[in-house]
């Protein structure tokens, strides 16, 4: 047990140094933060034009009724039987604008309006409000104003048995929230899952795997890394719930981050993350190991990563508007079922909707058959590997070595004279 | 009886229809430098990766310190492989470290252990400079001193002196000698017999994966000793008298090497040399013949030959 937690140690203490870790733990949630707060600032950014005080308006269609009172108008309303006094008006500023309801308006719903200034931001509203007043009264509606404009307020959503309700403020991040919190997730999982292939393909390459295959086991050496990487992984995500916790307290304090208030990160949504990707992290460390000890280079271990991880969660990313429109659906369903897409797809599930507790069951016992299976499976090859150097493996090969009762270190020699090295 | 640091009992190791390794039995002793010899790809390497368990013989035993290779005993050996590194991006003083606390030491015991390692090897100042700072001779130390951190009963040395200068290559010799002093079986592989053959007691010549010669240094020599002399000097050394043959030294740039009869004593030769002023003599010792020399007596061929066969099959099999 010593020797795994030296090793673990070692793994950890090395990795947190790398300026790749450094970025991907403060980095990331920095730029996303930095990206989240420009967005807010720019769409409050409206620059505040000054109001008009006098608007002129000649109504040729008789809409307008002088006895209609009509409420938050925040200019007087001049009005003009032709369009030439209004035009006067207007060059010796006796009037800011004049409209104009023209022929027609009732099917067309053009409005000209005429100004030497730019508008004041509420114009068009109060625009709105004469005119729905005018025609609503014409009508007989005796509904309140506010209503026919906006029939309602505020939604709030009901998600049902998960306890949680969003309002409509909240809603834009309560779908965004779950993803991008999967997305942090399967960041970090992708991290140490690189720094899980580098360090073998560096160990290899400096010949130090010599020492230390004499010194501690195969399996030793992979519980070590896998712990220590896995420990590391929880550190990036520590730092980064710190800082969403951070941006969430902070956050609704500021005035144009006010939304940030509504975002809920529930606690059942956290514990399916870590056990889903803490599960997933597994699963994948023991498909990287495996191939990552074949790997010749660098640049061949990124290739085989890519290869690995790419499809856990590409297809959950393209398919987010099945997930967000139908959670417990067949393609959303299906993909959380499956080990390599499960961890962001029930995590994501989970996040958008209340999916059945024996849906949850049902893909956490399949994750963790399946993390079983590949890590006995690794461990073979990986065994086989370790003093492999830049030898061309084929699939049959491997499934041979996969199946095999026995499994002993390959070397050079044993595979160009018989290739053997599992019996 | 003394007990062995390793027993080797009729160990083969085959890749496909190669005979990597051929019934080879030999032991090693607590205190005692022993020397496996021969050339590129003879199977000194494979003995050594079946010694650490890293391989399986296919057939035989191998037994250290009298018991079946566990993982408490692989704390009794220090190896230095032949394929060796270092973690190149991190400071020298914790790759030391962290590779003695998985030999079983503490950290602070392990960390205490490789800065008095890295003292006497002429590196202490050294200590908190990455490995990728070092040149390849201060590796080669570092390399050694992390071999020997956790005071070995046994270390396995595979090529110990490729790429040392001479002057480290003293320093080391000088360890290994140490080492030996203090009771650790040192067992040293090289294909270059010369490095190693001044320091060892016994060895073990290994050819095509068999035993060529098995034994101490000093009665190996004995057994193929040349009754004869090596000379450098001018002179035509064929008309001396008790000479039988005259060729090249191959162990000596400029050397004669003079066969006498049985019945010529070196004193003789050297007086009659002395007194004929038509001889001029710069160099005159007893002809010893060099492991080189005994391993082309006992297989017949080469070394180099073996070693240029075997690269042309391995470029093959690649």
């Amino acid at each position: 047990m010593s020797k795994i937690l030296q090793i673990a140690r070692r793994e950890y203490n090395y990795n947190i140094r790398k300026p790749s870790f450094l970025f991907a733990a403060f980095g990331t949630p920095l730029i996303i933060i930095g990206l989240w707060v420009l967005l807010f600032a720019f769409s409050g950014n409206t620059t505040e034009r000054p109001a008009f005080s006098r608007v002129g308006m000649i109504d040729t269609v008789g809409i307008i009724n002088p006895d209609v009172a009509v409420d938050n108008i925040s200019f007087e309303i001049i009005p003009y039987t032709d369009e030439a006094s209004a035009s006067a008006d207007l060059d010796t500023e006796q009037i800011e604008a004049y409209f104009v309801l023209p022929e027609g308006f009732k099917t067309s719903g053009i409005l000209p309006i005429y100004a030497y200034k730019e508008l004041p931001n509420d114009f068009q509203y109060s625009i709105r409000r004469l005119i729905l007043a005018n025609i609503s009264a014409e009508a007989g509606v005796t509904m309140p104003l506010d209503r026919i404009l906006n029939p309602f307020n505020e939604i709030n959503v009901q998600i049902l048995d998960s306890g949680r309700t969003v309002n409509d403020a909240g809603i834009v991040f309560t779908f965004l929230a779950p993803f991008f919190f999967s997305l942090l997730f399967w960041i970090s999982m992708q991290t140490t899952g690189n720094f899980l292939m580098n360090g073998l393909v560096e160990e290899k390459k400096n010949r130090i795997i010599e020492i230390l295959v004499t010194t501690t086991t195969p399996t030793q050496l992979l519980m070590g890394k896998i712990l220590g990487l896995g420990l590391l992984g929880l550190t990036q995500i520590g730092l980064w719930l710190g800082a969403a916790l951070l941006a969430l307290t902070v956050g609704p304090k500021i005035e144009f981050l006010s939304g940030l208030g509504n975002v809920q990160l529930p606690l059942e949504l956290i514990t399916a993350g870590f056990l889903f990707f803490g599960l997933g992290y597994l699963f994948n460390a023991g498909l990287l190991a495996g191939v990552g000890v074949l790997a010749g280079n660098e640049q061949q271990s990124n290739q085989y990563s890519a290869f690995i991880l790419l499809p856990g969660y590409l297809p959950p990313i393209f398919l987010i508007g099945e997930f967000i429109s139908n959670s417990n659906g067949s393609t959303a369903t299906l993909l959380s079922m499956i080990p390599i897409t499960a961890p962001f797809s029930m995590v994501m599930r989970i996040g958008f909707g209340a999916v059945p507790p024996e849906q949850i069951v049902i893909s956490l016992g399949i994750l963790l058959v399946s993390t079983i299976i590949v890590s006995w499976a690794a461990g073979k090859v990986f065994r086989w590997g370790l003093l492999l150097y830049g030898k061309k493996i084929r699939i049959p090969e491997l499934l041979r070595v996969v199946t095999s009762r026995k499994v002993t270190y390959a070397t050079s020699a044993t595979l160009s004279e018989s290739g053997k090295g599992a019996e | 009886m003394q007990q062995t640091a390793i027993s080797v009992e009729h160990i083969t190791k085959t890749y496909g229809t190669f005979k990597a390794v051929d019934d080879l039995s030999f032991e090693v002793y607590p205190g005692e430098i022993f020397a496996m010899l021969g050339p590129n790809g003879a199977g000194k390497s494979t003995t050594i990766r079946m010694i650490l368990d890293i391989l399986r013989p296919d057939v035989g035993n191998i037994s250290i310190f009298g018991e079946k290779i566990n993982e408490a005993l692989k704390h009794r050996i220090g190896y230095l492989p032949e394929e060796r590194g270092l973690y190149r991006e991190v400071p020298v003083i914790e790759v030391m470290t962290y590779l003695g606390s998985l030999k079983g030491l503490t950290r602070p015991e392990a960390k205490k252990r490789a800065m008095r390692l890295l003292e006497q090897l002429e590196l202490g100042d050294k200590a908190k400079k990455k490995v990728k700072e070092f040149s390849k001779g201060m590796q080669q130390k570092v390399q050694f001193a992390v071999t020997i951190i956790h005071e070995p009963d046994l270390i396995i040395v595979d090529e110990p002196f490729s790429g040392l200068d001479p002057v480290n290559t003293q320093l080391i010799k000088g360890m290994v000698k140490d080492l030996k002093q203090k009771g650790t079986a040192i067992v040293m592989s090289s294909h270059e017999m010369f490095q190693v053959e001044e320091m060892a007691d016994r060895l073990l010549m290994v050819n095509r994966g068999k035993l060529a010669l098995y034994g101490g240094v000093d009665e190996v020599r004995r057994r193929y000793a040349i009754h004869g002399i090596i000379v450098e000097g001018t002179g035509d050394w064929s008309l001396l008298n008790g000479v039988e043959k005259v060729e090249p030294a191959t162990n000596s740039r400029n050397g004669i090497l003079i066969h006498l009869d049985p019945a010529t004593s070196t004193d003789t030769i050297l007086t009659e040399i002395s007194s004929n002023s038509a001889y001029h003599i710069t160099k005159f010792e007893q002809a010893v013949p060099s492991l080189n020399d005994i391993f082309i007596t006992v297989a017949g061929e080469r070394p180099e030959d073996i070693e240029a066969e075997h690269k042309q099959k391995v470029s093959v099999n690649v």
